[in-house]
């Protein structure tokens, strides 16, 4: 019957159609600025301006700047940069989430009523734009400033420490006060979600605290560990204001900064460019594992 | 009406500006990295984007590219002064022509031009200002050379200009309408080696590259040195170091510790001794790259010794904390030193009008307007980059309190500009082995 069909084809149609919204949202904001990097990357020089130019058609493309950031990372420069980018980036993650979880965890499920509250303090400080934070912290880390002066009233400094004077310590502490409260709400949506009856259930059968939270709690909020690990690693791997604030020494420089030398300099920006899609790539690595492992963690609970 | 303004400017009443800095007048808040006042200088070489040689256009024999030929880019040195070429298709406006209705738009680094200034223009020929401003000469010459953007007046370095003309983003200027040019600027300057008869640009600012330091940090005698520029290698100011964030700028220091004073040169081995001497001070000295560090970061303490443009010592006296003697600075410019032997930069920013402009007579206005020594001087005080004005007096700086007296070697003098070194566009591979240089020495 005719009419059947057309229902049938409509209830095709109908819930594929959901998807065009995020559909057109990468295609327009993500796909085709990439393609366009892409085009600059491998593009060509203007020969008046000396600035680079996109070439639209890949058949064009040339590919050989990639070598030689490569070439670059491995036997260059830019190796030192890219170690320190990648131990900054671990060590301050690794610290956030020692910060981060339990925070999330007493927020989830010690706050009781005032969960919301809780929630709502943790994210207040962040009202204040990134750069003004950073700016306080320049102030509080000066050599005269609050942190010395704290830190030689309980004793634990004789004299105080010059902060700001290019130390991995102070950017490494930039990025986690930067980044740990985008690791705290997604940890906290998914200790939230964990049914109590579960941990209830593995102490009735036996289980010390310490046993259910290693067996129940912590696989269970592994997901989203990991989406916070993503969500504020991402942004670590391209950040360049938190060590042009705190630090602006060679002795702590990190990958964005690289790039931004290069794209903020005519002839360099094919090269900024290239860098940009090399980390990219590097970043891609560890969304991928993200990715599997969510995947992963699905087909387990439907089976 | 001004699109972006400060909103203090109506509040200083006449005759006070000269002892009231607008800056202080913001409840003595002090300002924001981000703000970046003067952080232009540092944009300009960041940006100094090599202007292409007839070499490039011939090896890449790039036909589709739609740009003027190779011809059209001339490149002036000191030794070798040059005309910009003129095109058929790009005149200068005829002279006698009745200034249009406006709004008159200008494109201006950020805090490069005192907002009341503007103003007062606005005011006095009845018409509208818009002005927009960048951090980037990147940035600037991309939305120029889009074309639908009809700046009128721009603000280009003598490093840019060429590829600027031979792109035919700007266009000649009438001199009849700039009658404060051959009046009052610089003869010197009103023939510059970059654009031989002011065909294109006249002169904005001069500025120098030196040494700004605290008396009550250090107490080395730099004026005497040989090389003063070896203070900053001197490790008993560990700590205390600053060097512009600037590979043209920075590396010429580098440069200069070993005892080249080519700034522009295109040799791997002078460019590997600049990337080995500045190597060294990472640990040697603890140095630190900044924007701010000379006019901010000085005042407040963060450094006892910056690598300084005189405009930014200058500024620097409205940014110490409430109660402090600005005295303690100083500022010396290596070239004109008895002792010294080694270089320092020193050359001009320009005024020029945009081909796109709608308002060219009106543009022609206010470039005379600023060449005026009332409205110079005015924006002189808030700026702290100085006109080369023929009826400003070096002495007058001092004595009406616009430089104090401690920094008057910040002033600068018509004769300095056979001293010191001019920085020329590098061919693009020799940009290249400059930024990789650079690049290099910020690895640590």
């Amino acid at each position: 019957m005719a009419g059947s069909a057309e229902v049938y084809s409509r209830r095709r149609w109908t819930w594929p159609a959901f998807a065009a919204p995020g559909l057109i949202w990468l295609i327009l904001l993500f796909l085709v600025p990439f393609y366009a990097i892409l085009a600059v990357a491998m593009g060509r020089q203007d020969p008046i301006f000396n600035q680079s130019v996109p070439i639209w058609n890949p058949v064009q493309w040339d590919p050989g700047i990639f070598g030689e950031v490569m070439s670059d990372i491995f036997s260059g420069q830019l190796g030192v940069i890219f170690v320190r980018t990648i131990a900054y980036v671990v060590i301050a993650s690794l610290i956030s989430l020692l910060i981060g979880y339990p925070v999330a965890y007493f927020v989830a499920r010690h706050a009781g009523k005032r969960k919301v509250l809780y929630l709502v303090l943790i994210l207040t400080p962040f009202w204040v734009p990134y750069l003004m934070r950073m700016l306080a912290w320049v102030n509080l880390l000066g050599t005269d400033g609050y942190v010395n002066d704290a830190l030689m009233l309980v004793g634990l400094l004789d004299a105080p420490l010059e902060w700001l004077s290019g130390r991995s310590d102070t950017v490494v502490l930039g990025l986690i006060y930067g980044y740990v409260p985008f690791l705290i709400l997604p940890l906290f949506a998914a200790l939230d979600r964990i049914d109590e009856s579960t941990i209830r259930a593995a102490r009735d059968l036996g289980a010390s605290p310490w046993q259910a939270f290693l067996r129940v709690t912590l696989p269970l909020s592994k997901q989203g560990t990991l989406a916070g690990l993503v969500i504020i690693m991402l942004p670590m791997f391209g950040d360049y204001y938190t060590n042009g604030l705190l630090s602006k020494s060679p002795n702590t420089r990190m990958v964005g900064n690289e790039i931004v030398l290069f794209i903020e300099s005519g002839g360099g920006g094919s090269r900024g460019v290239a860098l940009t899609v090399v980390l990219m790539a590097f970043v891609a690595v560890l969304m991928a594992y993200y990715l599997i492992s969510v995947a992963r963690a699905t087909k387990e609970s439907k089976a | 009406m001004i699109l972006e303004t400060f909103s203090d400017g109506g509040r200083l009443g006449e005759g006070t500006w000269m002892v009231f800095h607008p800056r202080e007048g913001w409840n003595g808040r002090k300002r924001s990295p981000w703000d970046r006042p003067m952080s232009r200088r540092r944009m300009i070489r960041l940006s100094a984007s090599a202007v292409i040689t007839a070499q490039l256009l011939a090896a890449c024999g790039d036909s589709s590219s739609g740009s003027s030929s190779s011809s059209a880019v001339k490149i002036g040195t000191p030794e070798d002064p040059i005309e910009q070429p003129l095109f058929d298709d790009n005149p200068a406006i005829e002279s006698d022509l009745q200034p249009e209705d406006g709004p008159l738009k200008i494109f201006n680094w950020a805090d490069y031009l005192w907002p009341r200034v503007i103003n007062d223009f606005s005011e006095e020929f009845g018409v509208e200002v818009e002005l927009t401003t960048f951090y980037n000469m990147e940035e600037a010459t991309r939305k120029l050379r889009t074309g639908d953007l009809n700046f009128d007046v721009f603000f280009p370095t003598a490093e840019v200009l060429p590829k600027f003309v031979a792109g035919k983003l700007l266009q000649p200027l009438n001199h009849d309408y700039l009658p404060n040019l051959s009046g009052n600027v610089w003869e010197e300057l009103q023939d510059p080696y970059f654009d031989v008869g002011s065909r294109y640009t006249v002169p904005y600012t001069v500025y120098q590259t030196g040494i700004g330091w605290r008396t009550d940090i250090v107490d080395a005698d730099i004026e005497s040195m040989d090389n003063p520029w070896d203070v900053f290698w001197d490790p008993s100011y560990k700590g205390q170091v600053g060097l512009y964030d600037d590979f043209r700028e920075t590396v010429g220091v580098g440069l200069y510790r070993s005892d080249i004073n080519n700034i522009n040169t295109g040799r791997q081995a002078d460019l590997d001794k600049a990337r080995d001497a500045l190597m060294e001070l990472a640990d040697l000295v603890n140095v630190r790259y900044t924007i701010d560090g000379a006019y901010a970061g000085m005042p407040e303490s963060k450094f006892g010794l910056h690598h300084a443009w005189s405009g930014d010592v200058v500024g620097a006296q409205y940014y110490f904390p409430k109660g402090e003697d600005a005295s303690v600075l100083r500022w010396m410019w290596p070239p004109k030193s008895e002792a010294s032997t080694a270089g320092g930069y020193v050359s001009n920013d320009s005024l020029a009008i945009t081909r796109d402009g709608e308002n060219p007579v009106l543009a022609h206005m206010f470039i005379n307007y600023l060449l005026d020594s009332k409205v110079a001087l005015k924006n002189f005080g808030w700026l702290g980059y100085q006109p080369p004005l023929e009826s400003i007096d070096p002495a007058q700086l001092v004595s009406e309190g616009y430089v104090p007296e401690n920094l008057s070697s910040a002033i600068i003098a018509k004769e300095d500009f056979g001293l010191g070194q001019v920085p020329v566009q590098l061919p693009p591979n020799v940009e290249r082995m400059w930024l990789d240089t650079w690049s290099q020495v910020q690895s640590g």
